[in-house]
């Protein structure tokens, strides 16, 4: 069996990690960039799983779990605070957030 | 297990204070009054904490082990010190909001909750000893103060403040654990004195990859002091709060960012020294200060608005810390070519978040029904009709800019003395450049106590929401700034013994009793402690694929 190289994965990671972070600046929709924020983490969670599983590390296994709880926690707040948008604006975009611009 | 949950007595009672409030809160009889409880016991809790940490550093306990949870936690005496200053600010947040947040209609339980596992996270960001730790506190402290910017939930403000920061702050997480990841690869292990261990010993081919994830780890902790060019949620987030959670914000947020900032850059990224980064950081991080302080300063000149102008001077104060954490000196234990920070940067903080707390804590008790008074010209003759809070507002500003006799003052004194001794006035046009920033900060403090002072008062009819705890939380944050302003000596003395602990497991007490004749012999007896932490493999370049 041809294990898929360190490199690829890592390559594969930092590709999903620019899509986020460039999703985060141009999106305008906010649950949009929840997604995207969502993809950077992943992003990292792979990196961390890439490096043990090439070195029979056990850490980086262990720390994916954490990230995914802490995303999930990430997201809750996230869509709360979108709602709370929602509510008050009727809508989740964020051009509408420009009161305090000035 | 019973001994790594003793050191950690202080975090435990911060966490348990928060998740008491939570679990009670509901139970309670239905109304607003019967929450406003929570503030005082929560300060209580707070209280304790400091207490404890102050009992821990007394007794020496931190001294025969100071790391916990396998070398993931540690109370060394740096670490106890910035709790304490952490649950500090937390105490005087819980004493100054109970009245506040429930003129601003939001008096709920939950609030005390979050600010207690704000600063649960904050002190166990400071203690952390490896990346793991260091991210996760990371985390509970900011979603605690995302959804406490975004409190008060009917107002626009508030949630757009809270929604901004949300989205720049996940960004920044996303960046120091994509560093982190780089630096779990390149080292193998999660824990400082790994990844220290294993940048000594680091290839050539790795110096890419080091300064990469250097890099990003970096400009994660940029952005949480809110330098320059990471500052524009600063601005924001400050005004949106509520004045309360502004306070918290400005001045816990930046305690425990730098604080483990110090940690990260001095016990796990620095090699020996500073020059051990692959990278010239301290060259990065002082160029970064000085664009710091002076865009600071000189955005914040022209805000009306009291809270938007403490956000642009608390970007200003980040410039004049980031100089501070480039000013290392010879560790006394390990001798020369190891570096610690010096005693300021602690000094500083301790400074500027009482006096942040007292600003902010004077502009929370203007304020009735859910109006406040913010701009200068709301404040005008302030002091003739509520002399106290004129007054802790004006010392409170005095000591920001760095007057004497107040603590801001010595505060300012030892960090550009501290500046100024590293390799012979090295850092001298810095230096001048932070004084003449002062010179320019003081204009805008000075025009605050200027309308609090000589200008008429409006025609206004203002409210004054006087309580004990508030009046508390004022008096106690302008006497702090007096007190340790008029004998800065033991403040400093205890700052510089924590920040030359600041390596995994070395507790300063040990390094006082270090400096005799037999002081080689015992120095090698206690730099091998923290080695005897379980040792990494010694990991191959990960990052350099394998075909």
């Amino acid at each position: 069996m041809t294990a898929i190289p360190l490199g690829h994965l890592l390559g594969l990671a930092a590709i999903l990690f620019t899509m986020g972070l460039v999703g985060v600046l141009t999106r305008r929709n906010l649950l949009l960039i929840l997604m995207s924020i969502e993809v950077m983490l992943n992003a990292v969670n792979l990196t961390f799983v890439a490096f043990s599983r090439y070195n029979g590390w056990t850490e980086g296994h262990v720390l994916a779990f954490f990230l995914i709880a802490i995303a999930a926690a990430e997201a809750a707040v996230g869509l709360a605070l979108v709602l709370s948008v929602f509510r008050l604006k009727n809508a989740t975009y964020v051009d509408e957030l420009r009161l305090l611009k000035r | 297990m019973l001994h790594d949950l003793a050191l950690t007595t202080p975090l435990l009672i911060l966490l348990f204070a928060g998740l008491f409030t939570l679990v009670v809160d509901p139970f309670l009889p239905a109304g607003d009054q019967s929450r406003r409880f929570w503030g005082p016991f929560n300060a209580a809790m707070s209280a304790a904490a400091i207490v404890a940490a102050a009992l821990m550093w007394k007794s020496g306990h931190h001294e025969m082990q100071t790391v916990a949870f396998g070398a993931h936690l540690s109370a060394s005496t740096y670490s106890l010190f910035f709790v304490s200053l952490v649950s500090l600010v937390g105490m005087m947040t819980h004493l100054s909001s109970p009245k506040y947040m429930l003129e601003q209609g939001v008096g709920y339980g939950e609030y005390f909750a979050m600010v207690s596992f704000a600063t649960f996270g904050m002190a166990t960001m400071v203690s952390a000893e490896s990346v793991i730790t260091l991210f996760i506190s990371l985390e509970i402290m900011s979603m605690a103060i995302y959804v406490l910017v975004a409190f008060k939930r009917t107002s626009i403000a508030s949630v757009e403040a809270g929604m901004k920061y949300f989205i720049m702050g996940s960004v920044a997480s996303a960046l120091l654990l994509y560093g982190m990841a780089f630096l779990y690869g390149l080292s193998g292990g999660t824990t400082f004195v790994e990844i220290q261990r294993a940048l000594v010993t680091a290839k050539p081919d790795q110096a890419v990859w080091l300064g990469l994830a250097v890099l990003l780890t970096l400009a994660a902790f940029l952005f949480k002091v809110a330098a320059v060019p990471f500052h524009m949620w600063a601005p924001d987030a400050y005004e949106g709060a509520p004045t309360t959670v502004t306070g918290f914000m400005a001045s816990g947020v930046k305690v425990a960012a730098f604080g483990a900032l110090l940690k990260i850059l001095y016990a796990a990224l620095a090699g020996q020294g500073m020059d051990d980064l692959h990278l010239p950081v301290a060259a990065i991080l002082s160029t970064v200060a000085l664009v710091t302080m002076t865009v600071g300063n000189l955005l914040a000149l022209v805000q009306k608005n009291v809270k938007r102008m403490l956000a642009y001077s608390a970007i200003a104060h980040a410039g004049y810390l980031l100089l501070g954490t480039v000013a290392s000196t010879v560790d006394p234990v390990l001798g020369a070519p190891y570096a610690v920070p010096g005693g300021a940067v602690p000094f500083y903080l301790i400074g500027y978040s009482l006096a942040s707390l007292a600003g902010f804590a004077a502009l929370a008790s203007l304020g009735k029904n859910g109006e406040e008074l913010t701009t200068e010209h709301q404040l005008a003759g302030l002091g003739r009709r509520y002399p106290f809070a004129g007054a802790v507002l004006s010392l409170a500003m005095l000591s920001l800019a760095g007057v004497p006799p107040t603590l801001g003052f010595f505060g300012k004194l030892e960090l550009l003395r501290e500046v100024l001794a590293v390799d012979n006035a090295k850092y001298l046009p810095h230096a001048i450049i932070l004084v003449l920033n002062s010179v320019v900060s003081a204009y805008y403090y000075l025009r605050v106590t200027v309308y609090v002072y000589m200008r008429p008062e409006p025609k206004v009819e203002r409210e004054y929401v006087t309580e004990p705890s508030l009046t508390w939380a004022m008096g106690l944050a302008a006497a702090a700034i007096l007190a340790i302003g008029v004998m800065p000596g033991k403040a400093i003395n205890v700052a510089t013994l924590s920040a030359h602990a600041v390596r995994t497991g070395i507790a300063t007490k040990n390094l006082v009793h270090l400096r005799g004749p037999d002081a080689p012999a015992k120095v090698a007896e206690v730099a091998a402690a923290p080695q005897e932490a379980p040792a990494a493999p010694v990991a191959e370049p990960a990052v350099i694929p394998q075909p």
